[in-house]
């Protein structure tokens, strides 16, 4: 079927299986590399994608599910001035990440610096538990989110 | 060819009326809401093993409004338990906030929706224990053929929700609506999910909801589920306890504890989940003691 | 090299990953894996391969691949060795197509008559006399652990094979690259110059990454081969091996640990490479740092229907510290001391060998550390307190929320490699400053931006006075690829900034007395005439050891039996810290994996607290690996913990709430 949706601020449109999961059908139909399947029970998240604003798991969308949605990927997210914010808060809290989880992890706390600038405790955890990979410590990660969302406070207000 | 690998066919309404349609025209058609059932379970493989036919709701408008009136939450059954779980606990009746934030990651809660979660068979969903506590009602619709026109009738249905646990429960073709959760204010409510063992898929779900007035327990309700057996309750013990003055004495404490045993006995041979039960129950009632 | 650069490649998605390697006519290979856990394959059909598709099975790979001596095959034989274990590999553009085809595979097995024992080979070790030791004993203490294999890890790894006519580059995150080199090319009858190696970063804090990527490795390139184009290969990886653990120990009256008897059963899966490397660190692991003369140890490894395990984070350790740990508190907690005290007295001391008859080293720091650790944490106190609480719990009126316990244990890591064969002790590097005052650093296992590879460039920056960005990493060497063992064990943190130190000085030494450019390798070979006596388990095992003690408190819920982890005290000697702050988060990202390990079931809403130090005293010449420790040190405390906070003898991790339910909260 022909699915069309917005990838990264950009029309895109592809001819597809219905049932194709979409992290194989943007890594390998549109070059999107900053997603991966790197399990097989839904639980590691680095196939993190922002559908309609929204943290989803890609390896769980069936391809139909894009039709007309807002997608964006760090691809799309790292060309904007915000994500210094997100490198930022992630390099003074000296949090070592791995490539594959990386992404993911930007992506996760992009979509709670969207919904808040003063996350609470819980929902700092959950973001840093949206994305399973023992590459880094929870506690730095819950630390790194929350001078993520300082720095975005910061710009914010200093723009 | 294997079957999975053929192409389904996906029909996207845009209104209940033309889901309900499309449904009664591919009679082996299934209802997709948020998917996360069907894709979790699906095998590890390039295409999610899906039916021939799949009606996608997403577009459904009037299946994602929500609405507050004085007594209720009125939910449209596509809403996603992370947009209910936005509501804020402190909007939400007691408990139901602790238990939404426990389903998954929060990934998975963008994607699965409050009705699929009621409607799904093989497994009772976490929610379904406290929501029926707080008496929650569904609205469903389905098409029923006349005989004697082309054209099928419409028809409504609005029950509570333990219902959808017994026979015959959602029928072929019925389709969950709306959800209204009441809003009345509970002094105190609890929320527990237990994981005995290694096993994630083996787990018990506890859940109180209690009013205390002037000293007095005026109302209390509990219920139990392990996800397959049903949603344990008896509505004789909970109005066996309204009225009883607090504290509550060794004596009443402890025939409530007969009680537990009574209630969680379809879990014969589960020592952990029969004996827990009993020292959730008295853990909530000390609070309420207190 | 810039830190933010490289963390805003890494999160943009731009940083490479093995996956992506060989671009978009990458053909994608899938595996058809055993649906039966034995049997005899009696007939395999396979449908029509579509055109564009191929296929190969067990005839087509010339028998088995070589680890270090132990042989692994590449797919089933007739017989089927572990459920799960691959009958073929097939490869296509289109990933759906492949999958279809595999699905469509019709295999025939004939069931194995009567049950399938599992091969067992054993290994006994003895010295001194424990019978006489047992017979003047003051008192004998007893001690069981059961730790279970994991399963196949859900975690899934990316192999490619990009081909360019008879050149095959290999792109996987491996710690073994000279053995994906090897293999390859004896499996394609290849000259070894043909087969090349990129390697990307491995999971921190693990050693998994062993020889799986190698068995990938093999079966994209024999893909490569048939079809003349670059394959892709996604698959799970192993699970770790387990081990049941009974050990009985004689104790005099001073509460000394005379001598041991110890029965043990590892569980590694149907074939296990190394696996005399992981018995030996095991049984290395049961004596732990308290000297014992009289032994008497029976060891098996059980060779069960399971997928082959890889090496866990300390390649044995994790299992020997966990059991011997476990055992030296029981004899503390039956000792007149109170337990710190116990294991201060129980050290060895100057000239006196450690464990079986490990050489103490001078400047051993146990003793600090332990009193470091006591006193941070205020064990004693609370450990005298949670003791009393539990021992009078039956006068309490009524229940408390949480009972609380604390635990203690002490454990060393042994970087390097235990056992003979000469090419896992290898290790080279070749640091090549050219006409521009480049540097470039040529190393076996690269960490791609990651902390090692900065803290390496900023040595080497610092010998030579060279900036940052001068200096780049590479391992395009065929030597470098082709002869070094795997960088795992604590071998790139502790051999490889050793080589480099000694390499930059060399290069220092004759920058302004040569002409440039000017290269300089190193390279270290484990000798044939080590000081370590694998027979009598006397002398130095190691290249480096370090130290460290761990203290862990818990709380267990009354009402659910869920344990709580509060807090955990690590005191660690690692030596010279390269960077202070990535050792520290390499420890708390072993101390929270650990803790996982340790139990399941909770609903855990606060991060436990954890609290690292780093021993200022010692040798600090040296670096050491400091995130295993971990691994070796949470999980006896741990154990010692729940036990006191439950009052059930746990004897099995991870500690469930059934567990302790059942096992009854003794009052």
């Amino acid at each position: 079927m022909i699915i069309s949706f917005f990838l990264n601020g950009n029309p895109a449109e592809i001819d597809a299986m219905p049932h194709h999961r979409s992290v194989d059908l943007l890594r390998e139909n549109f070059q999107i590399k900053s997603i991966h399947q790197s399990c097989s029970d839904a639980l590691c998240g680095t196939c993190l994608i922002l559908m309609d604003d929204r943290p989803v798991l890609s390896c769980l969308v069936p391809a139909f599910e894009l039709k007309f949605k807002d997608i964006w990927t760090m691809e799309g997210l790292s060309s904007k001035k915000s994500y210094a914010d997100i490198v930022g808060g992630y390099k003074s809290a000296h949090v070592q990440l791995c490539s594959s989880c990386a992404p993911a992890r930007a992506l996760a706390t992009e979509a709670l610096l969207r919904q808040t600038l003063r996350p609470n405790a819980e929902q700092v955890r959950e973001t840093a538990e949206s994305v399973s990979c023992g590459c880094c410590s929870t506690r730095r990660v819950m630390d790194a989110i929350l001078r993520a969302a300082k720095l975005r406070e910061k710009r914010i207000h200093e723009s | 060819m294997n079957l999975k690998y053929t192409s389904p066919r996906v029909f996207f309404p845009k209104s209940i009326n033309e889901a309900l349609e499309m449904n009664r025209s591919e009679s082996d058609a299934v209802f997709w809401a948020g998917g996360t059932h069907l894709s979790r379970y699906s095998e590890n493989t390039t295409v999610i093993n899906l039916p021939k036919n799949v009606i996608s709701l997403g577009m459904v408008e009037e299946l994602a409004h929500a609405s507050r009136s004085e007594h209720s939450l009125e939910i449209g059954s596509m809403m996603s338990l992370d947009r209910l779980a936005a509501i804020g606990r402190s909007t939400l009746p007691a408990g139901l906030h602790d238990s939404i934030i426990r389903i998954g990651s929060r990934p998975m809660r963008c994607r699965a929706t409050i009705g699929g979660h009621l409607a799904v068979k093989d497994r009772i969903g976490d929610l379904k224990p406290l929501l029926q506590l707080l008496e929650t009602t569904v609205e469903t619709r389905s098409l029923k053929e006349r005989h004697s026109r082309r054209k099928a009738l419409s028809f409504t249905r609005k029950f509570p929700i333990a219902l959808l646990e017994e026979k015959p429960g959602l029928e072929k073709g019925e389709l969950i609506c709306r959800i209204s959760i009441p809003t009345e204010s509970w002094d105190y409510g609890t929320f527990k999910k237990v994981i005995p063992t290694e096993d994630k898929e083996r787990f018990f779900i506890f859940t109180a909801l209690a009013r205390v007035e002037k000293e007095v327990l005026t109302d209390l309700r509990m219920a139990f589920s392990d996800g397959y057996t049903g949603v344990l309750r008896d509505r004789d013990v909970e109005v066996g306890m309204a009225g009883r003055p607090l504290r509550l004495n060794t004596k009443e404490l402890e025939s409530l504890d007969d009680a537990v045993d009574i209630i969680t006995a379809p879990w014969d041979k589960r020592d952990y989940e029969k004996e827990t039960a009993k020292k959730l129950v008295r853990s909530f009632m000390n609070h309420i003691n207190r | 090299m810039d830190e933010g650069r490289t963390l805003s490649e890494k999160m943009s998605g731009r940083l490479k990953q093995p996956a992506d390697a060989g671009g978009k006519r990458v053909l994608n290979g899938r595996l058809l894996r055993a649906p039966a856990v034995s049997g005899r394959i009696k007939s395999i059909e396979l449908p029509e391969l579509p055109p564009g598709m191929v296929c190969i099975t067990g005839k087509d790979s010339p028998g088995k691949t070589r680890f270090a001596g132990t042989p692994m095959p590449l797919f089933t034989g007739k017989k089927i060795l572990w459920k799960g274990q691959p009958i073929l590999a097939a490869a296509g553009m289109n990933t759906g197509e492949v999958e279809e085809w595999i699905s469509r595979v019709k295999i025939e097995i004939t069931p194995p008559e009567g049950k399938v024992e599992p091969l067992v080979t054993e290994k006994l070790v003895e010295k001194g006399s424990t019978v006489e030791a047992f017979s003047k004993a003051f008192q004998v203490i007893e001690e069981r652990i059961e730790i279970p294999q994991t399963p196949p890890s859900s975690a899934a790894q990316t192999v490619v094979c990009v081909k360019d006519g008879s050149n095959y580059t290999i792109h996987a995150a491996t710690s073994w690259p000279g053995s994906i080199r090897q293999n390859v090319a004896a499996v394609l009858k290849t000259d070894k110059k043909n087969i090349h190696v990129r390697t990307y970063p491995v999971s921190p804090g693990s050693n998994k990454e062993l020889w799986y990527p190698t068995i990938m490795a093999i079966q994209t390139a024999l893909l490569s081969y048939r079809a003349k184009k670059s394959v892709r290969i996604k698959d799970t990886g192993p699970g770790y091996p387990g081990g049941d653990f009974h050990i009985r120990g004689a104790i005099d009256a001073e509460g000394r640990i005379t001598a041991l008897e110890i029965l043990f059963t590892l569980f590694c899966g149907a074939v296990f490479p190394l696996e005399e490397e992981f018995f030996e660190r095991v049984l290395l692991g049961l004596f732990n740092i308290y000297p014992c003369r009289n032994y008497s140890i029976l060891g098996r490894i059980s060779h069960n229907a399971s997928p082959p395990s890889t090496f866990g984070p300390g390649a044995g350790f994790e299992l020997g510290f966990l059991a011997g740990e476990l055992f030296a508190s029981r004899v503390a907690e039956h000792s007149l001391s109170p337990p710190g005290g116990w294991h201060r007295e129980s050290f060895p001391v100057p000239g006196q060998a450690f464990g079986p008859g490990i050489v103490r080293p001078k400047d051993l720091p146990m003793k600090d550390l332990l009193n470091t650790a006591l006193n941070l944490s205020g064990f004693e106190r609370k450990s005298a307190s949670f003791e009393q609480t539990r021992l009078s719990r039956h006068h309490l009126e009524s229940e408390p929320e949480f009972y609380r316990g604390i635990g203690l244990s002490c454990g060393w890591f042994g970087n390097g490699f235990l056992s003979s064969p000469k090419d896992l002790g290898s290790a080279f590097l070749a640091l090549t400053l050219n006409k521009d005052g480049e540097l470039t650093i040529e190393m076996p296992s690269l960490n791609h931006g990651g902390p090692l590879e900065r803290a390496w460039s900023n040595m080497s920056g610092e010998i030579l006075g060279i900036e940052d960005k001068a200096i780049t990493f590479t391992n395009r060497s065929i030597k470098v690829n082709q002869e070094a063992g795997p960088s795992l064990l604590g071998r790139n943190v502790s051999i490889y900034t050793k080589l480099l130190e000694l390499a930059g000085n060399d290069l220092l030494k004759r920058r302004f007395r040569d002409p440039l450019p000017i290269s300089v390798n190193r390279s270290r070979r484990r000798s044939g005439n080590r000081s370590w006596n694998p027979e009598l388990l006397e002398g130095s095992p190691f290249d480096n050891i370090s130290w460290g003690v761990g203290i862990v408190e818990i709380a267990v819920s009354t009402v659910t039996m869920e344990v709580k982890p509060t807090q955990i005290w690590l005191v660690i000697d690692g030596g010279k810290l390269l960077m202070p702050d990535f050792a520290k988060s390499a420890v708390e990202i072993s101390a929270e994996q650990t803790l996982r390990w340790c139990h399941s079931g909770n609903e855990q809403k606060e991060a436990t607290l954890i609290d690292i130090q780093f021993y200022n005293g010692g040798n600090k010449r040296i670096s050491k690996d400091v995130s295993t420790l971990p691994w070796l040190l949470i999980p006896a405390a741990y154990l010692q913990a729940v036990r006191q906070a439950s009052g059930v003898i746990v004897s099995r991790i991870p500690v469930t709430p059934e567990q302790l339910r059942t096992g009854g909260m003794k009052k």
